[in-house]
């Protein structure tokens, strides 16, 4: 055979697996951009339905509705995909969101499926609230019941009392108690108390929620997110949202994309923001943890109260 | 003698055909497939600094290392649009020319200054985190700049010079949160 000649077998075999390569690339970057798209509504769905779920009514008393969190996440979601017309794509797409979580000061709400018999005796599937759970540790006879900050209620079983309050406040009145008299003790329970008891209402939720799929026709299998327990105590501080993504098709290969968010409504943990003189005799308003700042007497709550009071922003800090 | 110069010929395209041909082709795909890295590495890099919002050294760090594991070398620019609340004074050292109201400027940064808060060049100041504020706007842009191996043999056959940007991501977005 001439030399020319398998040169052109050659090509004639291997450019078919360079066809191949082109394609899967190809899948490989439409992924990608399908990963981050996604990964966008899905924050900003749970960033509108962590807006809409504050209700503020007289003396700023903050009332949490998580109606309207998740109407608002919902309708996001549909908006961005282009479906808020369409019930069957949007029942389609509910199906691969096996738990949402609404995160309050002290107690937790699930979303997710449940089956129930209706009044006429048939079976009825849906997302259902259940009820809500509070963020609750036993450690000998006591049970702690925590919060987003360091208010907690303690119940004395045998004793039949229970003491109610900021840490500092009821630390006179349970002076036997580890957890209560030590501070960092107190917080490391509070925080580990507060993601496990979220964390495994999520794991029963989404490994439930495999039941519930095969009637979608989704083969996927759920199965709870890895996520380490330092990123669940992190993420868990303030009121908010959370939920998961699992499943959905978005490749020729098989790919899925499995995601979670978390919406925070930032009431609990507030900015802070000091006014000082600066060496030029100017007023400076400066964050919380610059350097410059030395005395911390007077706190203000947004950097427009502080220009207002004439105050221009550091330098250093950038506020 | 035609003999000779069909033979020649014949190795010349059999070498294209055999060896160019695949390489350029491989090399090509490798190029694809950094380009999905790269932008992965940047959507992951921009999306914590929006959730925290703040820049450590060492995210900076560990975002360019990534990068540079293709074995490309990359220019990353960061630009970040700061709405700065600004107080309004007819002049403004005189305290009581204040106007009782404020201004809401953009203030722009770019990646010398960022850089040089991540990793002052004096020895002494301490090498600090880069706050941003909530509502902010913080964009990556990643482009390489020495030439990638497909680039290079592109330009050996088609014996002109090709554009270095191949790789280009750029991303960005509003920070939605203020972390100490």
């Amino acid at each position: 055979m001439k030399i020319t000649d398998s040169a052109v077998l050659f090509v004639i075999i291997a450019l078919p697996f360079a066809f191949m390569m082109r394609i899967k690339t190809n899948n490989l970057q439409n992924v990608e951009y399908k990963n981050i798209l996604l990964n966008r509504y899905l924050d900003t769905a749970v960033e509108d339905a962590s807006n809409a779920m504050i209700i503020r009514g007289i003396n700023d008393r903050i009332t949490i509705s998580k109606e309207k969190a998740v109407e608002a996440f919902y309708q996001t979601l549909y908006a961005n995909l282009n479906i808020t017309g369409d019930n069957t794509a949007k029942q389609r797409l509910n199906a691969f969101i096996p738990v949402i979580v609404i995160i309050d000061y002290d107690g937790y709400w699930i979303y997710s499926m449940e089956t129930y018999t209706g009044m006429n005796g048939e079976k009825i599937q849906e997302m259902l609230w259940k009820p809500k759970k509070p963020y609750v540790y036993e450690k000998d006879g006591l049970v702690y019941l925590f919060t987003l900050d360091d208010y907690t209620t303690v119940l004395d079983i045998a004793a039949a009392k229970f003491y109610e309050g900021q840490r500092e406040v009821i630390v006179q009145s349970l002076p036997d108690d580890e957890i209560i008299q030590d501070g960092e003790l107190f917080e490391q329970v509070r925080k580990r108390t507060i993601a496990e008891s979220i964390r495994s209402d999520v794991n029963t939720a989404i490994n439930e929620h495999n039941k519930y799929a095969k009637l979608f026709g989704i083969t996927y299998q759920f199965n709870p997110p890895s996520i380490s327990d330092d990123d669940w105590q992190r993420n868990i501080e303030d009121i908010g949202i959370l939920s998961f993504f699992q499943g959905i098709p978005i490749g020729l290969g098989g790919e899925r994309f499995n995601s979670f968010a978390l919406g925070a409504a930032r009431v609990i943990r507030k900015r802070l923001y000091y006014i000082e003189q600066g060496e030029n005799g100017l007023y400076y308003y400066h964050r919380e943890n610059c350097s410059d700042v030395s005395l911390k007497d007077k706190v203000y709550d947004s950097r427009e109260e502080c220009a207002l009071k004439g105050a221009l922003p550091c330098g250093k800090c950038n506020p | 003698m035609s003999e000779t110069l069909s033979k020649i010929m014949a190795l010349v395209v059999s070498m294209f055909l055999f060896f160019i041909f695949p390489v350029e082709n491989m090399l090509t795909r490798q190029d694809d497939i950094t380009k999905v890295i790269v932008l992965n590495k940047t959507a992951e890099f921009v999306d914590s600094v929006r959730n925290l919002g703040y820049i450590t050294p060492l995210m900076y760090m560990q975002f360019s290392q990534s990068l540079s594991a293709t074995g490309n070398i990359y220019e990353i620019t960061m630009e970040h649009i700061h709405s700065s609340i600004d107080p309004v004074y007819t002049d403004p050292v005189d305290m009581t020319s204040f106007q009782h109201y404020y201004n809401v400027n953009a203030r722009i940064t770019y990646t010398d200054e960022i850089l040089d808060r991540l990793f002052p060049e004096n020895p002494h100041e301490p090498s600090d985190r880069y706050y941003l504020s909530k509502g902010d706007i913080f964009t990556v842009k990643v482009s390489n700049t020495n030439r990638t191996p497909a680039t290079k043999v592109q330009q050996m056959l088609l014996m002109s010079e090709l554009p270095v940007k191949r790789i280009y991501v750029i991303y960005g977005g509003m920070v939605r949160d203020e972390n100490n």
